[in-house]
């Protein structure tokens, strides 16, 4: 199980503790901080990095030294306020005039099809390609955050659209990645098209059941059968329920232990105490 | 707990099961509505949407594959669940039209219509109030039962504004006490049981938009006494926070959005999209489930209470 450093720590993110979110926050006010952190941290023992594509993540990853090849970095993309706020203030369309400010030549293709079509499923590829910084290394992942996920998911052709995010992603040279907090709907709805693919999967699961939907036993059960059946990476997040009182770090480290997950994520303000992690998911 | 699936629940889902829904406004709450709605009840509805510009129709239409029309008058209403999440400017014409026509349930995004072009009470209206169904909320109600209140004080603060709004935002029906105190009154009023609200104190101030910024406001619930606090342009915070504390005879409970002093214990839902609060509140809006949900009647008296601060500024 490999481990991966979060990024929730950075952008003042704790579900369960808003006080505790603001004065993280106040550690990590520039990318440079935030790189120094990820150093120190690989240094300890982890396997790579999340970070979501807001304008300091993509600084990050823009100004980040990617020599080590060892170095995982797991990329999230959108960053939702940013698209909520256009939608907001502007509306729906305000949207796709977002997209066709940015284009390039090699758009051309894309922009026809959807012309031709109004489907704007051909305009994923360009709003991909517009989140990615270009320094980030081929072969790393690049997710689609659970709010676009879970919303997409819902919705009529949602599968399809889902579909067409995972090839978008990987005829750009990157893993395809779909973060979500309805793991079983998205699971069911991959295997359609995507059951020989490598797709990696980001869901909450943890020992006490906070934000695990629609349950842990749910979720595990689902975990074993998909290991079983698909080539699929799937990586545990909100791994100690966002610090829930009632449930001790030991506790939630043996139980996601006890699942045949390929990754966990977490991430902590304090060095030490992912050290203290890394050893007990080493033990 | 208050969010137990019930056995009525489950059988006005049954009866619901085939029957249309419709959205009418087709930006962010309709979507994020309909998607929880089918991943609540999957595939047990026809959406049909209603969304007048063309453009988004059109890529709604070809992406989505919906039934888009341009107009509420092109569909038949009878029977059907309605969701208007239109500007609020609308909200009384789209009411009476679809109530009029038979729909059976009508679920309309808050703010509520306009202060001064009011909708009519309905029974068969809900609120888009959301902010009833955090379990925070839910254990503040369950304390206030037991132990009575003698104070709620309530604060909002988040850096939601950094450019002036555009257009009804940045008129007198939009500001910070419209859009966002609007949820805080609601809450107010539902903890103290629906009490007549007086304003004993307001202040108003602008800072980026034409209208309210920050507010302050003291006032008597009952004989509960109230403080409020708005605040969206607060550079300190980077997401939006609701935090406060309830004072009942025997102790204060603080508490904020994801956190009260006590703990609680988080409710489970089949689909998530935006939070708990969302699904619960579709889930009950769909079900027939009024125990939480907000009315016409309390929603127009949040309307009631913002005129009031707003005189007494």
């Amino acid at each position: 199980m490999k481990l991966i450093l979060g990024d929730n720590q950075f952008f003042g993110v704790n579900h369960a503790d808003l006080k505790k979110a603001a004065m993280t926050r106040e550690l990590f006010s520039s990318h440079e901080h935030i790189t120094n952190f990820i150093k120190r941290s690989l240094m300890i023992g982890l396997d790579g990095f999340m970070i979501n594509s807001n304008d300091l993540g993509f600084k990050v990853v823009e100004g980040f030294d990617f020599k080590n090849e060892t170095t995982e970095c797991h990329y999230s993309i959108p960053y939702p306020h940013k698209y909520a706020g256009i939608v907001n203030d502007s509306g729906m369309i305000a949207l796709v005039s977002l997209v066709f400010k940015q284009l390039r030549v090699r758009d051309v293709l894309s922009v026809i099809k959807f012309a031709l079509s109004f489907n704007a499923v051909h305009l994923l590829p360009i709003i991909v390609r517009m989140e990615i910084p270009k320094s980030l290394p081929k072969g790393s992942v690049v997710y689609l955050q659970n709010v676009v996920t879970d919303l997409t998911l819902g919705l009529n052709n949602g599968d399809k659209i889902l579909s067409a995010y995972v090839n978008s992603v990987k005829s750009m040279g990157y893993k395809p990645g779909l973060i979500s907090l309805n793991p079983i709907n998205l699971i069911e709805v991959l295997k359609k098209y995507h059951l020989n693919d490598e797709v990696f999967l980001c869901f909450n699961i943890n020992y006490s059941g906070f934000n695990v939907f629609p349950s842990v036993t749910k979720v595990s059960e689902a975990i074993v059968e998909t290991k079983k059946t698909t080539n699929w990476k799937l990586m545990g997040m909100s791994i100690f329920s966002s610090g829930s009182k009632g449930v001790s770090i030991n506790e939630s480290i043996d139980y996601i232990k006890s699942l045949p997950l390929d990754y966990v994520v977490f991430g902590s303000s304090k060095l030490s105490n992912i050290q203290k992690n890394v050893i007990q998911f080493n033990e | 707990m208050v969010f137990r699936c019930s056995f009525n629940g489950l059988m006005n889902t049954l009866k619901l099961m085939n029957s249309k829904i419709i959205v009418i406004g087709w930006g962010r709450m309709g979507v994020t509505h309909a998607s929880i709605i089918n991943g609540l009840y999957p595939s047990s509805f026809e959406f049909i949407l209603v969304e007048p510009d063309k453009k988004v129709s059109r890529i709604t239409q070809k992406t989505l594959g919906y039934t888009v029309v341009s107009n509420i008058n092109e569909v038949n209403v009878q029977n059907a669940v309605v969701l208007i999440t239109t500007p609020p400017s609308i909200h009384s014409l789209l009411c009476d039209n679809v109530l009029s026509r038979g729909a059976s349930s009508v679920f309309v995004e808050k703010p509520f219509g306009l202060f001064d072009k009011r909708v009519s009470d309905d029974p068969r209206i809900s609120v888009g109030y959301v902010l009833r169904f955090s379990e925070v909320v839910q254990q503040l109600k369950s304390i206030i039962r037991k132990d009575g209140c003698s104070k709620i004080s309530l604060d909002y603060s988040s850096h939601t504004l950094t450019k002036p709004p555009k257009g009804w935002r940045n008129t007198e029906y939009g500001g910070v006490l419209n859009e966002m105190g609007s949820h805080l009154i609601d809450l107010i009023l539902y903890l103290g049981g629906g009490q007549e609200f007086k304003v004993l104190s307001s202040s108003v101030q602008s800072v980026i938009s034409e209208v309210d910024d920050i507010v302050s406001v003291k006032g008597i619930l009952g004989d509960i006494e109230v403080e409020l606090s708005l605040n969206w342009v607060n550079s300190d915070y980077r997401k939006p926070v609701w935090s406060g504390y309830v004072e009942t005879s025997q102790r204060t409970v603080r508490f904020d959005q994801q956190s009260i002093d006590e703990g609680f214990e988080a409710a489970a839902v089949d689909y998530y999209v935006r939070g708990r609060d969302f699904s619960l509140q579709m889930k009950h809006f769909v079900e027939n489930d009024k125990s939480i949900i907000c009315n016409s009647k309390e929603a127009n008296a949040v309307h009631d209470v913002i005129t009031k601060i707003k005189e007494k500024a």
